[in-house]
């Protein structure tokens, strides 16, 4: 390590320094040395300006364009989750829960326009019965995934990890203790013909497969019933699979990825 | 010819100082005109540098991400693009060593025609401001003495110390520190005779 008189000053530290070839302990003695010393902080200075220019020896070479995208969406992203608000908690809370209350109200006129296709359907002959079922189904399970939602006590992001799902976002909803969730996927494109997108939950050593779904909508709930609670598990994933597969082992194409 | 490329370096300058103070009044369009401008060299420097193009995506990501946070700090008494490379090797850098990977240094780009660089929808002008200084670098780099170079690329594109390099090579550690500080020395000089650092 270095050790640094005032009465010597730094000659080879400052080119190295420059370089980033100093271990970390003489970085710090050279730049508390630096910082009384005029002549030295210059040379550090001049050394620090020449050695960024080498930047320019590497070939330079185009990003794929989704680094671009990803980049100003999480811009996007923390320009909303900073923007100000009547308190930093409400603006926490607000921001984390947007895309639940977006579910919300979607659900709501969805249920709207079910219970009046309901209540057409009632009055027609009784071969709109299993047609009325169906839908009080969807219904039934729609207010599941909304129950789910509500009483939710946690959100986790999960991010884009492939191309195919740039500008894509997705959040899971969870219950300590509980082994059903919600996740809420956002600007997912549908998969190509013939594949699904599946969801995974993972820890060390285990992939359990949950729901597969095949996204239509912008914003789009999907519930996720797990073998155990969610919260034991440390990953959550979804994966792009055959529509026929048997899915016992996630394919390599992980789309979105997420810590539980 | 010379005086032009200047003025023209003084152009790309003036329009970065411009960039990067709308950049810190939050606008975002002028973030997207300097990621344009750069986002090929920070690619480039973090390819060389991490070997791995996956890493080297993200890094161009985490990097510009800091531009975006920091500009505010920007010291506008100096020049952009040196601050954004200090950014870009920082991270690249830290990024190597936590890894624990050593990658070769491989310093031969000769291979690769400059037009092969300039990507199709960057900012041209700035581009061809670039290739020139990328040129101009090169040549200062050709111009040291071999074992001077060979310590200045393996510190700075494969993140070795002092230590490491002269472990590597099997010289003495003052050898490495006196071919450090010569080589930047030298550099240093030729690049001022092109007026790409300051006297």
């Amino acid at each position: 390590m270095l050790r640094m008189k005032e009465t010597i000053h730094i000659d080879d530290e400052a080119a190295a320094y420059a370089l980033h070839a100093l271990p970390d302990s003489d970085v710090t003695a050279v730049e508390a040395h630096a910082k009384h010393c005029p002549p030295c902080q210059q040379k550090l200075n001049d050394s620090v300006e020449t050695a960024q220019l080498l930047a320019l020896a590497a070939v330079a070479q185009q990003p794929p364009g989704w680094c671009k995208s990803s980049l100003l969406q999480r811009i996007e992203r923390e320009s909303f989750l900073t923007r100000p608000a009547r308190s930093p908690q409400s603006r926490t809370r607000l921001a984390s829960w947007m895309p639940m209350v977006a579910v919300l109200a979607l659900f709501s006129l969805w249920n709207m326009r079910m219970q009046s296709e309901v209540n057409a359907s009632r009055a027609e002959a009784a071969a709109a019965q299993r047609s009325s079922t169906t839908i009080q189904a969807t219904m039934r399970q729609n207010a599941m995934t909304m129950a789910m939602l509500a009483q939710s006590q946690a959100t986790r992001p999960l991010s884009a990890k492939s191309p195919a799902a740039q500008g894509a976002e997705a959040w899971m909803h969870m219950t300590n203790g509980q082994s059903g969730g919600v996740i809420i996927v956002k600007n997912l494109p549908a998969p190509p013909p013939g594949k699904v997108y599946q969801i995974w939950v993972a820890r060390e050593g285990v992939k359990e497969p949950c729901e597969s779904f095949i996204s239509v909508e912008p914003m789009q709930p999907v519930a996720v019933h797990a073998p155990q609670a969610l919260d034991s598990y440390k990953w959550i994933m979804i994966t792009l699979e055959d529509s026929s597969g048997s899915h016992a082992q996630p394919s390599d194409q992980t789309i979105l990825f997420g810590d539980l | 010819m010379a005086r032009r490329e200047t003025q023209d370096r003084a152009e790309t300058r003036a329009d970065d100082d411009q960039l990067i103070a709308r950049v810190a009044a939050g606008d975002r369009s002028a973030f997207d005109a300097l990621y344009e401008r750069y986002a090929s060299a920070v690619f480039g420097l973090a390819l060389k540098v991490l070997r791995e193009r996956e890493a080297a995506e993200e890094a161009v990501q985490e990097v510009f991400w800091r531009v975006w946070k920091r500009a505010a700090s920007f010291d506008r008494s100096r020049a952009f693009a040196p601050w954004l490379f200090g950014i870009a090797h920082n991270y690249c850098i830290d990024e190597l060593r936590r890894r624990k990977v050593r990658p070769q240094v491989v310093y031969e780009d000769d291979e690769h025609p400059i037009l092969s660089e300039i990507p199709g929808d960057a900012d041209i002008g700035a581009e061809a401001v670039m290739a020139e200084q990328r040129g101009l670098v090169r040549a200062a780099l050709d111009r040291l003495p071999p074992e001077q170079r060979e310590a200045l690329m393996l510190a700075y594109f494969s993140g070795l110390t002092q230590q490491e390099i002269a472990t590597q090579l099997g010289n003495p550690l003052g050898t490495v520190k006196t071919r450090m500080r010569l080589g930047l020395q030298k550099l240093r000089t030729l690049l001022q005779g092109h007026q790409l650092v300051e006297e």
